[in-house]
Order: structure tokens, then sequence, then C-alpha cells
């Protein structure tokens, strides 16, 4: 278990880690979110005492890591693709990180063999593709057969059968009891990995949930609408507030003319009634699924705004709330189908 | 019903080990049995399966000794540090085959350069000059080696891993000291050792007059306190290369106050009389300190050029001031690394 709470950290005038506070529990895989700068390494360097905290602390298993018996079996560690001397074999660089914590010669060649390493083990890690290299990366992070599991962007360059050995080995420790930390600054790869769910933006921690949480509450449906008669459109939803419209880029896909909208909050059966019934002409009447990816950006991208529209009185056919009440179970229908 | 389902699972993937049964068992009642045993069953066909809980790892701990073995691989897994090692070890030689060369040739002259038809005898002692001096190339050679120790962990960030497995970075710089210490002491002997064969195998045919009774040490001073002497420098070269963490800028620190300092505090007691005390300063510098000690003494020329009443240190000073650099550049460089961020 890792135990992240109130962690700061200032590199010169600029605030790396914010009152970063979270918790890795056992058995459960923690997807680590944010976009690159965001502090994820930085706080993995702090609980791993790489880099010491202006205040706060990070325990793991309940104590400090640099006072760890074993810290191999405490802890195994990918922070960088690049991890081992550029001029060293992997298999002398894997040995003499075993050496330190005493461990076999044995279980070098175990991991070497795990991570499909065994035919280039006496080759110098510097000539190693990225992929190869991170494979080394977790080769080490797994000699100790570690209780704890702290991957900084572990997918990074691997191969499409690499990602899913990363997902399943993610998997098979955390059913082991053991503490998965995983950083990425993709979501759909955190959505299809963890458990729970940990998004940091410049150092702050933004949201903690769990990944299907995360998936009910942010995957609505939109709804695509091209047509020449804005004003009339946007009037017709004027008192539906859970619905927003917002006018949207024009894609190669959408008709040449007319206004692009993009619609949440409401249902497409009866946004498409209300616009026969109100005789908007539409030239495109799409919808549209927002995917983890989207909604995480949302998240991440703070500056993004909702802009309101100021709409003209009295029209004769409205929106209606109703469409609400459909709203939600399609939702998690959809959440369902993304996980 | 879930449950025994997924205990038959695991056990077809671990049933060699019963603490892994153990362990995941506890795992599956943590969590809800149905998503175990769906992902459980994915683990099954792919590779993690083999992730079996060694039984080994009940031993596993961080040691001193295991730090110092694991220090001593990284030192010998580098081609550079091969490359480095067979270098000082002929340049070493070669220069001690040329000086007894040369000493030959010149005992076959007058001191008013005639040629003389029966050389004048050698001092023995001379021989162990033409050992000390051969090692003058070496003995930095043996240092940058002991910077690569360090920088090169910074430089491709290797640091780490070798931080993440050891957090405790006093043990690890002590771990890569005595590394260090062991690489350098060895090689150095072995050096020593065959270049003193040289240099007696080519002056074996020439008149030598023996020791003199107060250098019946010499023998012991040069070989042992030679291969002690680099051991010193190396610690020195390794402390430095923690202060600075970039390979160029330590190698480049390195040979200015090795091999460039006497000549640059040269130069500027030469510039005035006011400027004398530059002569002193070149007395405390590590190739001075290197060779008063083995030599047992200061060189005269060199300590004549010291302003009157200044001390200029002895042979055993010059072995305690030697160890002094060591010391303080090794736990500045200790101290540094501790406190440093690894990012």
């Amino acid at each position: 278990m890792i135990q992240i709470t109130n962690l700061t950290k200032r590199f010169g005038s600029k605030v790396a880690l914010d009152n970063v506070s979270f918790t890795a529990e056992d058995g459960k895989v923690t997807g680590f979110l944010g976009p690159n700068g965001a502090g994820k390494s930085t706080t993995m360097r702090a609980a791993l005492g790489l880099i010491s905290a202006d205040s706060g602390r990070a325990l793991i298993d309940g104590g400090d890591f640099r006072k760890a018996g074993a810290p191999m079996t405490c802890v195994g560690a990918v922070l960088d693709a690049k991890s081992a001397h550029k001029n060293r074999s992997a298999y002398a660089h894997l040995r003499s990180l075993a050496l330190t914590n005493g461990i076999s010669k044995r279980r070098v060649d175990e991991v070497i063999d795990m991570t499909g390493l065994f035919s280039v083990k006496k080759r110098k890690a510097g000539n190693f593709s990225l992929g190869m290299s991170q494979r080394l990366s977790i080769a080490a992070a797994l000699l100790g057969d570690p209780h704890n599991l702290v991957l900084d962007e572990p997918v990074n360059g691997l191969d499409p059968e690499g990602v899913k050995w990363v997902r399943e080995l993610c998997r098979y420790c955390a059913s082991e009891g053991r503490a998965v930390l995983l950083s990425s600054h993709l979501m759909s790869e955190v959505a299809l990995t963890a458990d729970n769910l940990v998004i940091i933006g410049q150092g702050k921690i933004l949201e903690t949930t769990t990944v299907n949480d995360f998936v009910s509450e942010h995957s609505t449906n939109s709804i695509r609408v091209v047509t020449p008669e804005p004003q009339k459109l946007q009037a017709i939803f004027a008192n539906a507030p859970q619905v927003k419209v917002q006018p949207d880029q024009r894609s190669s896909s959408d008709p040449r003319e007319g206004a692009v909208f993009h619609i949440t909050g409401a249902d497409l059966k009866a946004t498409a009634q209300v616009f026969a019934q109100a005789q908007l002409v539409t030239y495109e009447l799409v919808e549209e699924k927002v995917s983890l990816e989207e909604a995480y950006m949302a998240l991440t991208h703070s500056q993004v705004q909702y802009a309101t529209h100021e709409l003209p009185g009295q029209q004769p056919i409205q929106y209606a709330g109703s469409a609400q009440q459909n709203n939600t179970p399609a939702t998690q229908q959809d959440g369902e189908e993304a996980r | 019903m879930a449950n025994t389902m997924t205990n038959t699972n695991m056990r077809a993937t671990t049933m060699t080990d019963t603490t892994t049964m153990m362990a995941t068992n506890t795992a599956a009642n943590a969590r809800s049995s149905k998503t175990v045993q769906k992902r459980q069953s994915k683990a099954t066909n792919g590779r993690p399966a083999n992730l079996n809980r060694n039984r080994s790892m009940a031993h596993a701990h961080l040691s001193f000794f295991g730090s110092i073995r694991s220090e001593l691989l990284k030192l010998f897994s580098l081609a550079s540090t091969l490359w480095l090692s067979a270098v000082s070890f002929l340049t070493t030689i070669g220069f001690a085959a040329l000086f007894a060369w040369s000493i030959k040739q010149e005992s076959y002259y007058s001191d008013q350069g005639k040629k003389l038809t029966t050389p004048i005898p050698i001092p023995h002692s001379v021989l162990f000059e033409c050992v000390t001096q051969s090692l003058a190339i070496g003995i930095v050679l043996i240092g940058v080696v002991a910077i690569l120790s360090i920088t090169g962990e910074y430089a491709t960030s290797s640091v780490q891993m070798s931080l993440v497995v050891n957090p405790r970075r006093v043990m690890f710089m002590n771990a890569k000291a005595v590394a260090v210490t062991i690489y350098s002491f060895v090689l150095s002997l072995v050096t020593l050792l065959i270049s003193w064969g040289v240099v007696e195998a080519m002056l074996a045919g020439s008149k030598q007059t023996p020791l003199g009774a107060k250098e019946h040490w010499l023998p012991l001073i040069v070989i042992l306190g030679g291969a002690a002497m680099t051991t010193l420098v190396a610690e020195f070269a390794l402390g430095l290369g923690a202060m600075v963490r970039s390979t160029a800028g330590a190698v480049v620190i390195f040979v200015l106050i090795y091999t460039m300092a006497t000549s640059i505090f040269g130069i500027i007691s030469s510039l005035s009389k006011h400027m004398l005390w530059a002569n002193w300063c070149s007395q405390l510098m590590p190739s001075t300190l290197v060779s008063t000690f083995l030599t047992g003494k200061a060189s005269e020329l060199e300590a004549g050029m010291v302003p009157k009443g200044w001390p200029v240190p002895g042979w055993w000073q010059s072995g305690l001031l030697m160890l002094a650099w060591a010391v303080v550049f090794y736990v500045i460089g200790t101290l540094i690394v501790r406190h440093r961020d690894v990012k």
C-alpha cells in the first residue's frame, strides 16, 4: 500500500506538487493520470525517496521506503524506459541490481525469461529499442517479486503485445494482493487496466475516484447538428437548462453549409421529434459518444469554458425536460461498453 | 460457486507455490469473485502466470556486502573500465621500461657527457624512482575510472534504479568507495609489481650499488605505498565525481588538479618575488604529495623554492595530506549525493 499525504514540492519558484494526497490500495491497480508535466513522476520519485518533499510524507506499506529492510521486495519501480547504463549488458544491469538485495541469479534468469529478453541479455542496454528498454526496466522492477509496483508510463514504446502483457501483469499483480500504481497520460490505457483513478493536473489532485464511477459520470452522449437556422435551434433549447448547445468546429465529414452545433444532455429521439415539430431544417443530425479521453481532457484543461447563449424570447416549440429521464439509463449502457 | 471456480483456476496457475495461493485467495476475497475470475483466466493464458512468488525472496534484504558486490560488478561490466585499466597498466609498464633504458644509457656517460668504457654503478634506489615515476599517467586513468563509476550513473540516469534498490545513499556511496578501493589497489599493486620486475630485469646486467641503510623500506613504500596512494587518488576522484555529477566536468577538474596545478603554481610564483607562496601551494597538490611520499622525501629543488620558514611536508606528512584530500572530497561528495534530488 502506498499512502501519499499532503505532499508539497517546489523546484525554484515552480510548485511541482501542491498538497498531493491519495492512496494506492493493496489488491488494486491505481491509475495515476495527468498530462505531461502534471507532477506524476515527481510524486512517484518522492514516494521512493529520490526527491525529498518540502512537506508531507509518503508511506509504503506503512513505513518510510528509505528505511525498508528489503527495498526490492517492498517496491518494484519503472521510472524511465531507459533505466540502465547504456554501456552495460542487460544481464549485468539486472544482476547488479539483484546483488544489492541478495537476490539469486536464478531469479535474474527468471525475469529475463518473463520479459522476453533472453536472446538479447548479453547486449548493451544502450543498443536497445525503446520497447526493449522498457521491458528491461520492467524486468528490473519484478526482480524482487515486490509487494508494490510503481510504474511510470510503462507502456511507452511497447508493441501491442507488450502493452497487453503489461496490462495483464498489472491485473495479475493486483489480484495477488499487491498495490499497483500505474501512471499514464492516456485515459484509454488506464481505463482498461485500473480499478481506482487519481487525476493530477499542475501539481494538484483534480479527482480521486474509481474507473467505473468516472466512466458512468463522464461518458454522456451528445448530438451533432448542422442547420442553416442556428437561432431557431437555440430557441428550441432555451427552456431546457440541462441541455447545452455549443457551436462546434466544422469537420471534414460535415456538410459544407450551415452552422455546426454540439448538443449535450439531450436525448436523440426526443430531439429529433422536437426538430420535426419545429420544422427545423437540418443538414446533419448525428449522435456522438463522448470518449473518456475527452472527459479527461475537459477535466485537465480547466480553461475550457462552456459558453452560454443569450436567447430570443418566446418560441412556439421547445425541447422539454422529459428527455432527461431517458438519458440516465443510456449513459450507463455506454459506460459498460466503454469499459 | 464462483469462489470455488476461482480457486480451481488459480491452482492451475500457481500449484507449485502455496504462499502465492494464500495471497491470491486473500485478494479474491477482497474483491468481487466474478471480476477476479475473469482477470485470473486472462492471466493464465498470458505470460504473467510465470510470476510465481519466489521462495528465495524471504531471504532478500539490503546489505552492505551485497552492495559492494553490486558495485564491483557495475565497475567491471563496463568496457570503459577495462580499456582504461589496460591503458593504465600498459603505460605504467611502458614508462618504467623507458626510464630503465634511459638510466642504463646514462650510466655510460660521465657528468661531462664523455663516453665511458666502464659504466658508473647505478644506485639501486634509482630503480624504485623509475617505478614511482612510471605511475604518473596510470594513476590519472585509474582516477578517471573512479569518476566514471559515479558520473556514469548520473549521465545515464541508472542512478535512479541504483537508489531505488538501495535508498540508503550513504551506504550506496560507501559501497562504491569500497569497490573503487579494491579495484584501484589491486590494479596498481599488480601494475607496480610488474613494472618493478621489468626495471629489475632490464638493469640486471648493470653494475649497481645496493640500497643505503636508510633505504631498506623503499621497496615496500614504492609498491604498497604506491598502491595505497593510487587508491587515495581514486577516492579523491570519486568524491569529485559525486560533487560535479558531469563526467566531462569532473574529468577536467581532476586532470587540472592532478597534472596541471603544479605547473600553474610554478608560473604564478615566477611572476614576482611576492608570489613565492604559490610554490608552497604546489607542495600540497596531490601529485606532489604522491611523489614526495613515494620517493621518501620532498624534492630538494622544489622545497628550496618555498618561502623561508614555511613548512614543507615530509614523506609521512605527505601521505596524511593525501589522505585528507581523499577524505574531504569523498565526504563532501557523499553529502551532496545524499541531499540532492534525483530527477
